[in-house]
């Protein structure tokens, strides 16, 4: 199977269990933003192209499922896609701890984008009092899950050559 | 160095596009309505997707009641460890009796609310809650194949849930009352001064503002849906009780919080009435019967329902 079917599957299995399971396994309420988890762990591995494209259809594809409007999920993961990846192509070394922290670092930017895309729009039970919070325990939620999400992508997409960032990951 | 900077135009070029046409999306969406082609593909979407989440549903219900006791209920002191475990144990013999017994209570008290006999009903399991974190919302396992259409009222044992906003093929979504897109006519009692119940972001009560400052509102009072012409809900159904009144700064009228009577994450079952907003009754030939049993419904608008 070549790479970009992979990432496909990739991307239908992440939406299809973000609106399945994990709306039966909120944390204080809050679901995590898996798509954007994958988009991070994309970035690491193949760099910001292919997160922001990969990013953008898993956002697409959740935005479906949600009320907002189409596209703002869409937006803010590819845009959080290409920012982990363009910061990534600057890291000389790759500690262990990197996918949490890539992890928390999406979570923290792809609901500050989400929630700046929606006042924009004018989406306004997105922009409340209680967003920080959400979008503050969804990232912490995305960190613990980009220790799983990480390592399972990379083998996943295995078979092609990987991105130099992603050596000390193996 | 020219291969690299052509690269890096390349990435520029390929965000461009996705941000332009994220952009156009949401335009889009933002301008049509439900019945344009991005709400058909939403529809095909969760006609496909849904029974995954109803299988899904019944495999992590348990599941996600653990999930949310470990994270939600704070931490268990060790010594309390070993009396839980003792105490599941037992409860595990009867979960099935008991499972049973709430199923049944929850019919009877949804039997026993104060419908009208010329509503037909749909009875409903709830398969999902939000998908999201940033809508209120509960999924349903019967959709348009059984009557439901969007606007249908939609209530629980304890009292009104919300309204359908979404229907497709065997699902559909409801809006909860908490959502702030949703609002709904109540009239409290004993005062029986009405006005709009409006769901609040990031809170579990309804706002309600009363501009008459010398009408006694006290907590605990009950609001029940008003029903006058044209309102989205038959009248008096239970919606939930005053839980704050303040006066307004300036003396312009009060302003009341009510608490739902429905805890909309316990919710299994409910009951979507046949009710078009400001015509009434729907006319259906044959009635859903309770979950367990399935029959085909068709269902006819009355005249000037075509919006439905």
């Amino acid at each position: 199977m070549n790479h970009a079917l992979r990432t496909a599957l990739a991307v239908v299995v992440v939406v299809i269990v973000q609106v399945a399971v994990f709306p039966q396994l909120r944390i204080s309420g809050v679901v995590p933003d898996l798509g954007l988890v994958l988009a991070a762990s994309i970035a690491f591995s193949d760099g910001p192209e292919s997160a922001a494209i990969a990013g953008f259809v898993a956002g697409l594809g959740y935005d479906l499922f949600l009320e907002t409007p189409v596209g703002l999920s869409a937006l803010s993961y590819a845009l959080t896609g290409y920012a982990i990846g363009v910061l990534q192509t600057s890291l000389l070394r790759a500690p262990r701890w990197i996918a949490p922290v890539l992890g928390l670092a999406a979570g923290l930017l792809g609901g500050a984008i989400f929630v700046g895309s929606s006042a924009l729009a004018g989406v306004d039970e997105v922009v409340t009092d209680d967003a920080p919070r959400i979008v503050a325990i969804a990232a912490l939620y995305d960190a613990a899950l980009a220790v799983v999400v990480f390592p399972a992508v990379r083998r996943a997409l295995r078979g092609r050559p990987e991105h130099a960032g992603a050596w000390h990951l193996r | 160095m020219a291969m690299y900077r052509r690269g890096n135009r390349r990435r520029r070029y390929v965000l461009l596009l996705l941000v332009l046409t994220a952009i156009t999306l949401i335009t889009l969406d933002r301008r049509s309505d439900d019945e344009g082609p991005l709400g058909v593909v939403g529809r095909v979407a969760h006609h496909v997707v849904n029974p995954i989440v109803s299988g899904v549903d019944w495999v992590a219900d348990p599941v996600g009641d653990w999930f949310a006791g470990v994270f939600d209920g704070g931490s268990l002191k060790d010594e309390n460890d070993e009396l839980r475990d003792r105490v599941d144990e037992l409860e595990r013999e009867l979960d099935e009796v008991d499972s049973a017994l709430e199923e049944n209570r929850q019919f009877k008290d949804l039997l026993a609310l104060p419908i009208t006999d010329d509503i037909d009903r749909v009875y409903a399991r709830v398969i999902a809650g939000a998908p999201g974190n940033f809508e209120q919302t509960l999924t349903l396992n019967k959709g348009s194949a059984d009557g439901i259409v969007e606007d249908m009222p939609v209530i629980a044992a304890r009292g009104l849930v919300g309204r359908v906003i979404e229907v497709w093929g065997n699902g559909s979504k409801v809006l909860l009352l908490t959502d702030p897109r949703s609002g709904v006519g109540v009239r409290l009692v004993p005062s029986r001064v009405t006005g709009v119940a409006q769901g609040r972001a990031g809170s579990d009560t309804l706002a309600l503002q009363i501009g008459d400052v010398d009408i006694d509102i006290a907590e605990g009072d009950q609001a029940e849906t008003s029903g006058l012409e044209g309102s989205t809900y038959p009248p008096n159904l239970p919606v939930g009780a005053v839980g704050a009144v303040a006066r307004e700064p300036g003396g312009t009228g009060q302003r009341v919080r009510v608490v739902p009577f429905v805890r909309f994450a316990d919710v299994e079952h409910v009951m979507v009435l046949k009710w078009a907003p400001g015509s009434g009754p729907v006319v259906t030939t044959t009635t859903t019967a309770p979950p367990t049993t399935t029959s085909t419904t068709s269902t006819t608008a009355p005249t000037g329902e075509a919006s439905l």
